[in-house]
C-alpha cells in the first residue's frame, strides 16, 4: 500500500516534469516564459514564484474540492490562485525588490496563467491533496527547469555572461548575439528545446 | 443549494481577505521604506548629478564642529539647521553642499520640496516627490526659478524678491520660501563661523548610506 502510494506520488511528480511538461508539451503560459527568460536570475525567480503558487493552490483546491459546489468552482479557483499570487508579489517586493522589479507585470500575471488554472481544474479538483501536491510540484519544477535552461542559453549567447559573470571571454561579451535576448531569440530557443525534447522522446520509443 | 454556494464563496473570500491583510501588515512597512529610500535617492541624484556620496544628517559625527562655538562635538546636522534637513552631500573628503526637505500639510496632503544648497549658499537644485499642485504652472518650471538664487532673492516679487507666485497652489508659497530662507541663513552662519568644516571620509556606498 505504502509502496503503491510512493510510486503514484513519483509518477505524478515525473509526469509534471516530463510527459506533461507545461512549456514543452502542453505549451501553456509561453508568454511569460519568453518575456522573463532573458537571464538566469530572472528565470529562477519566476520559476520559484510559479512553483510556490502552483503547489499551494493545487493543495488548497484539492482540500476543499468536496465542499465547493460545482457551479462556483471557477470563481473559487480564481480567488485562491489570486491570493497566493498576491502573497508572492508582496513577499518578493519586500524581500527581493530587484527580482520583483525585473519580473514586473509577469509576476501578477501568474494569477491568470493557464497552467495553474488547467491543473486546478483537471487535476487538483479531482484528486487527493497528496497527489495534488506532487502534481503541483512536478509541474512547477518542469516549468522552472525549462525557463532556467532558456534563461541560461539566452544570457550566455545574448550577453556572454551567466549570472552576470563573463563566461565566453571578454571579446564575446563586448559584442554578443544581442538578438538572443530579444523576443525572436526566445522563440528560437523554445523551438530548439521543444525539438530536443521530441527527438529524445522519439529515440526512447524506438 | 443557493445558500451553500453563497456561504462557500463568502468563506473563501473572507479567508483570502484576512490572509492578504496579514501579509500586507507584515510586508508593507518594509516595502514603503524601500520605496521612499529609492525615491529620495533619485531626487538627490537629480539635484546633485555629480555627487559621489550622500549621507543622512541625522547621525552624529559626520563632520567636525568648531570647539569655540560652544556646540558639543558630534551633534547631527539635522539638529543644527532645522528638523527639515535631510541630506549632506560630500565629494571625496570635501563637503560640497546639503539637501533639506520642507514639508507642508495642507488640503489633506503633505507637499514635500527638496532644496539643494552648495557651500556658496546658492540653491543648486529643487525637486518634489508628488508634485506641488502649482495650478497651471508645471512643477519643474516653477521650481526651476529658485536655482542659483541667493538668500536675499528668495522673496515673492511683490515683497521685492524674484520669486513668482504660483496660482491655485496646494501649499503656501510664502511659508515655503520663508523656510528656505531661514535654512539658508542658518547654513550660512554655520559655514561663516566655521562650525561646519569638512565631511569625514566615510567608506560607504550610496545605497548603504540610504
Amino acid at each position: 500500500m505504502m509502496i503503491a502510494r510512493r510510486i503514484n506520488a513519483w509518477k505524478h511528480f515525473s509526469n509534471g516534469v516530463t510527459i506533461n511538461n507545461p512549456v514543452l508539451v502542453l505549451m501553456l503560459g509561453l508568454c511569460s516564459v519568453i518575456a522573463v527568460s532573458t537571464n538566469v536570475l530572472n528565470a529562477l525567480g519566476m520559476g520559484i514564484a510559479f512553483t510556490f503558487v502552483m503547489v499551494c493552490s493545487n493543495v488548497l483546491i484539492s482540500l476543499i474540492r468536496n465542499v465547493i459546489p460545482d457551479a462556483i468552482r471557477i470563481p473559487v479557483f480564481i480567488v485562491i490562485i489570486s491570493t497566493f499570487v498576491t502573497i508572492t508579489d508582496y513577499v518578493l517586493q519586500a524581500f527581493m525588490p530587484v527580482i520583483h522589479s525585473q519580473l514586473g507585470i509577469f509576476l501578477p500575471l501568474i494569477a491568470i496563467n493557464c497552467i495553474v488554472f488547467g491543473r486546478a481544474e483537471s487535476f487538483a479538483s479531482k484528486n487527493n491533496p497528496i497527489a495534488s501536491l506532487f502534481d503541483g510540484f512536478g509541474i512547477g519544477i518542469g516549468f522552472t527547469i525549462v525557463i532556467f535552461l532558456m534563461g541560461a542559453i539566452r544570457e550566455i549567447l545574448g550577453n556572454g555572461t551567466i549570472c552576470g559573470k563573463v563566461v565566453l571571454g571578454k571579446a564575446f561579451a563586448a559584442s554578443p548575439i544581442a538578438f538572443m535576448i530579444l523576443p525572436p531569440g526566445g522563440f528560437l530557443v523554445i523551438a530548439f528545446l521543444m525539438g530536443m525534447r521530441n527527438w529524445l522522446s522519439n529515440k526512447e520509443k524506438k | 443549494m443557493k445558500l451553500k454556494m453563497i456561504l462557500s464563496l463568502t468563506i473563501v473570500c473572507l479567508v483570502s481577505a484576512f490572509s492578504l491583510a496579514g501579509i500586507y501588515q507584515i510586508t508593507n512597512t518594509k516595502i514603503e521604506k524601500d520605496k521612499a529610500g529609492r525615491l529620495e535617492f533619485n531626487l538627490l541624484e537629480a539635484m546633485f548629478p555629480g555627487a559621489k556620496s550622500f549621507f543622512p544628517t541625522n547621525k552624529p559625527g559626520f563632520y567636525t564642529l568648531s570647539e569655540t562655538s560652544g556646540i558639543t562635538k558630534n551633534v547631527s546636522l539635522k539638529s543644527l539647521i532645522s528638523d527639515t534637513v535631510w541630506g549632506i552631500y560630500a565629494n571625496d573628503n570635501q563637503m560640497t553642499g546639503i539637501v533639506f526637505k520642507i514639508s507642508q500639510y495642507k488640503f489633506g496632503r503633505t507637499v514635500e520640496t527638496y532644496v539643494a544648497l552648495g557651500t556658496d549658499t546658492l540653491i543648486k537644485g529643487t525637486n518634489t516627490v508628488d508634485g506641488l499642485g502649482t495650478g497651471t504652472k508645471s512643477n519643474d518650471s516653477w521650481l526651476s526659478q529658485f536655482i542659483n538664487k541667493k538668500e536675499t532673492d528668495i522673496l515673492l516679487k511683490k515683497d521685492g524678491g524674484t520669486i513668482e507666485v504660483a496660482p491655485s497652489t496646494a501649499m503656501s508659497v510664502r511659508v515655503m520660501i520663508n523656510s528656505i530662507r531661514e535654512n539658508i541663513n542658518t547654513y550660512k552662519y554655520l559655514l561663516e563661523t566655521k562650525q561646519i568644516t569638512e565631511a569625514k571620509v566615510i567608506e560607504t556606498s550610496r545605497q548603504d548610506s540610504l
